[in-house]
């Protein structure tokens, strides 16, 4: 096993790599930007070196300055995160070049996949279907329209190296497509270093269905299964769960056959998600996500198995933890994401300090969360904050549990989903798992909180002349948890008993 | 004492007449009663007729936030809440940035005619662009700030002439 490791990513996925190291007994280094010099990533971690000015390029993006910091504090494997430089393939090369070990694929496997163009032709090839798309050379905006039509309208641009909705556009009409063929560039430029977009059929009402596989350097493969993560806006997944509601058996079986088809065509090692659309029982190979996803932790509930653990296995030269054969699942699992955003107002990023926090606890939920109370959250990076994992015997039960933990997370200072993510959850059609990726638009379009009752603003107000002030000095970062009512009437049973005897 | 506060871009005028227990709030016609314990600063549990209900409240400047049972609610000081959203603002003769960023895109200038919604900058955070459309048809009386450098939120980065 990997004695020492470098993370190189920062918020709650450097957290929840960290936490699965030191269950293995490896030693973690943190990196970080001028602005997280007090993040909890790097507080969380055994060492930590700062890497550079707060923009990503200047640190987190920083290939030569990461893998400097892993050689000098001794790390023998660098693992990624998600995002950042998790899938760039000169990355993976650099940190081998170095001497060390690339929590990840074989850069040649991620080069393959990373690029979107390649793993759409790598997937036909493997028997595996794709949804129509085209490809051009040069981002002619009169030859690409040209291409839109033979596929028909509305398209969508997509970036070759990306991931995570960025560079991405839907064009409904030839009139809307040079300001959107240029935007999705440049925003896949500046978030992956590449602009090369293509184009492909959008289809209408697909639900976003996906499949966790890993491989080894022995040249077997396995799935843990499916995540179902239609409930999507702007084109990134909030609500994300494992099994999902749409499969059958018999559907399981053949798009699993055909994921672990797809990562073994391409000489695949370790953790890698492969996505379809599903439309019916249709289902289209979409891309390979070649790295640790978001929202595995519901696949590490219904599994039971820890994925960080497999990837440092995996990447420590050992064989596949399990057979297919001895892959199991068990019960229901549902993410939600955590995003600074705000949701009333078109999910525009939200920054600002974490005033108060009070993540849920409750049996069955997990909260991955990369701040504290007092935590800034900058401009700079992608605006996650924490995910909630909620996980029972059945999908009714884990959302139930959801329900409570979101409504039991006090996140003050930025703005947040949370109430958008309980009126998802209690929504009928969501609880019938009627979902697709045009779930807000059909169901809660123009979102807004439920209007305010007199009762609760006078009990707020209330509150506000009560608030305590904070300067600009930093707050207090412990403290106790506002206790729950259950609690407060523990203390009135006492409190009646006493005045009784 | 008739106390003030601003939430959704509303004023909200209300009374809080404190007692041994807690307080009775009084908003319009209605009062409120309240029984309340305090748990460390900021920190409470607020009983009403419909039960008992955690809460946390936390001040920093003039921005004022509560948590109850599970609901956020963003009060504002009078006079500070012209820090509120773009969104909410009368003033529908600027184009504001809706948060700190990096202006990657101008696309008007002086003397152009603009028509409603019509996309008149890009404003780039956390790796998302964000188009800022003209809230009216009109002509730009000006611009503010150039591409490549960064925006604060609220920072007007198109104006629009006052239409006569």
């Amino acid at each position: 096993m990997i004695r020492k490791l470098l993370i190189a990513n920062r918020g709650e996925i450097a957290v929840r790599v960290m936490r699965t190291a030191r269950e293995l007994g490896v030693r973690t280094v943190a990196v970080y930007s001028d602005v997280d010099r007090t993040a909890r990533h790097v507080e969380l971690a055994d060492e930590a070196v700062a890497i550079g000015p707060p923009p990503p390029t200047e640190s987190y993006l920083n290939i030569p300055r990461i893998v400097e910091a892993a050689v000098q504090s001794g790390c023998e494997a660098v693992h990624p995160g998600y995002g950042f430089l998790s899938e760039n393939p000169r990355f993976a090369e650099a940190v081998q070049a170095a001497g060390l070990i690339f929590v990840g694929p074989p850069p040649k496997a991620m080069r393959l996949l990373g690029n979107k163009i390649e793993a759409r032709a790598l997937a036909q090839k493997a028997g595996v279907p794709i949804t129509p798309g085209e490809t051009f050379d040069t981002p002619d905006a009169k030859k690409v329209v040209k291409l839109a039509e033979k596929i028909g309208w509305p398209v969508l641009i997509k970036a070759a190296a990306g991931g995570g909705g960025k560079g991405m556009r839907v064009v409904h009409a030839a009139a809307d497509l040079p300001l959107a063929l240029e935007g999705a560039m440049r925003e896949a430029g500046s978030a992956f270093g590449d602009s090369t977009v293509y184009l492909e059929k959008y289809l209408a009402r697909p639900r976003h269905v996906e499949f966790q596989v890993f491989g080894d350097a022995h040249g077997h493969a396995v799935h843990l299964g499916e995540r179902e993560c239609s409930i999507q806006r702007r084109h990134q997944k909030i609500i994300e769960e494992s099994p999902s509601p749409a499969l059958t058996p018999e559907l399981r079986q053949r798009m699993g056959d055909a994921a672990v088809r797809v990562v073994k065509a391409a000489g695949y090692a370790n953790a890698g998600t492969v996505e379809f659309l599903l439309d019916g029982d249709h289902f289209y190979f979409l891309e390979v996500n070649a790295r640790l996803q978001v929202e595995h932790p519901v696949t590490e509930f219904v599994t039971g198995e820890d994925l960080v653990e497999w990837q440092l296995r995996i990447a420590s030269g050992e064989p596949l933890p399990k057979r297919q054969e001895e892959i199991h699942f068990r019960g229901h699992a549902i993410e939600c994401r955590i995003y600074a955003e705000d949701p009333a107002h078109g999910f525009l990023p939200s920054s600002g300090r974490i005033l108060a926090l009070e993540e849920p606890h409750l049996p069955g939920v997990r909260v991955d969360s990369g701040i504290r109370e007092g935590s800034d959250v900058s401009v700079y990076y992608d605006p996650i904050l924490s995910k909630v994992i909620a996980g029972a015997a059945t999908r009714e039960a884990a959302i139930r549990k959801m329900c409570v933990a979101l409504e039991n997370y006090v996140l003050l200072g930025v703005a947040s989903p949370i109430e958008l993510l309980r009126d998802i959850l209690s929504h009928p059609e969501f609880q019938k798992g009627r979902l697709s990726t045009h779930f807000l638009e059909d169901h809660l379009p123009d979102w807004k909180p439920r209007a305010v009752e007199d009762s609760e603003l006078a009990a707020a107000l209330w509150a506000a002349t009560r608030a305590p002030r904070l300067g600009s000095q930093p707050v207090e970062v412990a403290g106790t948890a506002t206790p729950s009512p259950w609690q407060v009437l523990g203390h009135w049973k006492i409190a009646q008993r006493e005045e009784k005897s | 004492m008739m106390r003030e506060l601003v939430h959704n871009g509303e004023r909200i005028r209300f009374t809080v007449d404190s007692g041994p227990q807690g307080a009775t709030v009084g908003l319009g016609e209605s009062r409120h009663e309240l029984t309340v314990q305090e748990h460390g600063a900021g920190r409470f549990i607020i009983c009403n007729q419909r039960g008992s209900f955690a809460a946390r409240a936390v001040r920093e400047k003039d921005r004022i936030w509560v948590w109850l049972a599970g609901r956020v609610f963003e009060l504002a000081v009078p006079g500070a809440e012209t820090t509120d959203h773009a969104h909410h603002g009368q003033a529908a003769n600027d184009v504001r940035a809706p948060m700190p960023g990096t202006l990657v895109k101008l696309l008007v200038a002086p003397g152009d005619a603009v028509e409603k919604d019509q996309v008149v900058a890009v404003v780039e955070a956390m790796k998302m662009e964000h188009s800022l459309r003209a809230p009216r048809s009109g002509v730009v009386a000006g611009v503010f700030g150039a591409p490549g450098g960064i925006v604060d939120a609220e920072a007007v980065v198109v104006s629009l002439a006052v239409e006569e």
